[in-house]
């Protein structure tokens, strides 16, 4: 038997298809968090209203990339099936298995709360037990190190920075890389390998 | 340049080389072997009939326009001549396995390891680029000459699927094979 | 102003569909020069592949500056006496909000490889990057196993800024990437030290340390 029956479910949340239909109204209310959109990317803060979200979706969904390029998933609260937010994977070149994971939450008042380190719990495992990768790589910005210190826990390591990478609120800002190789995670994750 | 990579040159074999297919140059081939109906009746088990150029180029315009496939063109490297083609089809990422299938258009290169050199660099290209774990392939069991030239290149017959295809009032075998990364690194260390 | 797309042996042109297609898909048949110049699986491209994929740069030129590299000799062969087509140089993620961009070159053929073009074509496309798009640093990469590239690109002026471990596999070996930055102060007081007179580069050789 696998070891992994449950393999999209922490113990907070769990990781969900996303719907454009049916989500979009709660993804767009996200993109008015300033704070969010200039923690997650580094294009220029925007808003956007529900259509143009299941638009955006509809696209991203719709797109001719190879099915097995890019895991796009909604986070949801175990507790009401609440939307808390957005956790993706890609990997860009399969033949190398390095997988690029971004994440945000978009409400701030569900920050902190330990939604976030669980998502990434099951993401990495996701990653790794069943897609096989050999690495996940992430980046983020030098003014995050909330986040900076929530993907060490989780087992992510520093790799180094582009230096002066980013430009806001008049400064430079470093964009940090981070990685967790297969071997690393492995180590520490004994349990989601052994069958029970 | 400089590199710690050891082996840099993956296209080229001893008597061939593996080349982009060009739809405007390679598609009168494709259709001009379509017309051997033995080459056709090895190669797969559509119903074997002659085919325009037309289509066949926009097929494959097609796959050249995806960017990730993974056909090459076999061409001699005496005269450069288009013999036949090569391909890997990705069946797994996550299991990091791929078919691989093969066909020599040309029948004035068979049976003179063509295209065992062709397979040959097709598996280079699957275990030491794309990095897969295993190569799998199908074979009607009438085409024993592919079988034994599968069998040079590294494969090995791991099953039999019986009385799959039906041709000529006749029933017949497909034959599965397969090769391990394992097997191939030690076949050509 | 010294002129942007001139060396004294290379300049910097648009591809050209017609001339270029058939040489740049020579060039990618040659799994040696496509596993040096990325680490994208390594498939050969027809020229019509090529083509498609320069009509596919002009579509995002915002983003994405690419240049044909071509050779100033005489008699001048090519499109439009442009000169012969021996690399390329690219300028691709271009963040402009950041002022940041990364960077790829090739030079395609065996034989124009290790005569010095790498160095000249990067010389102008730096130039390019940092006094007429005006960016902040450009970045570049090359798998650890690439030395060759390492050593180039170490040699003018990039820094080690992070080694992401294991990322690259190829030969069923893992490589690191190895991951570089130049900042425009650090381009600036290259170009410095390198602008001293020779005939006075030794009593000057003090202060340009200090630039």
């Amino acid at each position: 038997m696998l070891a992994q029956s449950a393999l999209l479910v922490g113990e907070r949340v769990r990781l969900a298809a996303l719907d454009a239909e049916k989500d979009a109204a709660a993804i767009a209310a996200w993109s008015h968090n300033d704070e969010l959109l200039r923690l997650l990317d580094t294009d220029p803060a925007r808003m956007r209203t529900a259509a143009q979200t299941r638009q955006d979706t509809e696209e991203l969904q719709g797109k001719e990339q190879p099915k097995d390029s890019c895991y796009l998933f909604l986070i949801r609260a175990l507790a009401g099936d609440r939307p808390l937010g957005l956790i993706d994977l890609a990997i860009p070149e399969w033949p190398h298995r390095d997988g690029w994971i971004g994440i945000g939450l978009g409400d701030r008042a569900d920050w902190g709360q330990g939604y976030g380190t669980d998502a990434m719990r099951v993401l990495l495992r996701f990653a790794f037990t069943e897609l096989t990768l050999q690495r996940v790589s992430l980046t983020v910005f030098g003014y995050n190190p909330r986040a900076i210190r929530s993907y060490e826990k989780a087992g992510f390591v520093v790799e180094g920075a582009q230096r002066e990478r980013l430009r806001r609120e008049g400064r430079r800002w470093d964009m940090v890389l981070m990685g967790l190789l297969r071997e690393e995670w492995e180590r520490v994750n004994t349990d989601a390998l052994t069958t029970r | 340049m400089r590199s710690q990579l050891g082996d840099l040159n993956l296209y080229r074999g001893e008597l061939v080389r593996l080349a982009a297919m060009d739809p405007e140059q390679d598609a009168d081939a494709f259709a001009r072997w379509s017309h051997d109906s033995e080459y056709r009746r090895l190669l797969d088990s559509d119903p074997a009939r002659p085919e325009r150029a037309a289509p066949i180029k926009a097929d494959m315009e097609k796959r050249a326009e995806r960017g990730d496939d993974n056909g090459f063109g076999v061409h001699t490297l005496a005269d450069d001549t288009l013999i036949g083609f090569v391909g890997l089809w990705i069946a797994s990422w996550t299991s990091a396995e791929a078919f691989v299938g093969i066909g020599l258009g040309d029948r004035a290169y068979w049976g003179r390891g063509y295209g065992t050199d062709a397979m040959r660099l097709a598996l280079r290209f699957a275990f030491n680029e794309l990095n897969l774990r295993r190569v799998s392939l199908e074979a009607f069991s009438y085409n024993t000459r592919a079988i034994r030239s599968y069998e040079k290149a590294g494969f090995r017959r791991e099953g039999t699927q019986r009385e799959w295809a039906r041709r000529d009032g006749r029933r017949w075998d497909v034959v599965s094979m397969g090769i391990l990364r394992e097997e191939w690194e030690r076949a050509s260390v | 102003m010294n002129p942007l797309f001139e060396s004294p042996r290379l300049r910097l042109a648009p591809p050209d569909p017609e001339t270029d297609a058939a040489i740049e898909s020579a060039w990618t048949h040659d799994g040696a020069y496509l596993r040096l110049v990325d680490t994208a699986p390594a498939r050969p491209l027809s020229p019509s592949q090529v083509k498609k994929k320069y009509e596919q740069l002009e579509k995002e030129k915002e983003k994405d500056f690419y240049f044909a590299v071509r050779l100033r000799e005489k008699p001048v062969e090519g499109p439009e006496g442009l000169g012969r087509l021996i690399g390329f140089v690219r300028l691709f993620w271009v963040d402009w909000m950041h002022g940041a961009a990364r960077l790829n070159l090739g030079i395609g053929a065996p034989a124009d490889r290790g005569q010095g073009y790498g160095s000249e074509a990067l010389e102008l496309i730096l130039r390019y990057a940092f006094e007429e798009m005006g960016l902040h640093r450009v970045a570049a990469e090359a798998a650890a196993y690439n030395t060759g590239a390492l050593r180039f690109l170490e040699r003018h002026g990039f820094r080690v800024e992070a080694r992401r471990r294991q990322a690259v596999a190829r030969d069923g070996q893992r490589w690191d990437q190895v991951m570089y930055g130049l900042l425009r102060s650090e381009w600036e007081a290259l170009r410095a030290a390198a602008a001293v007179p020779a005939g006075l580069a030794a009593p000057q050789s003090n202060g340009a340390q200090g630039g």
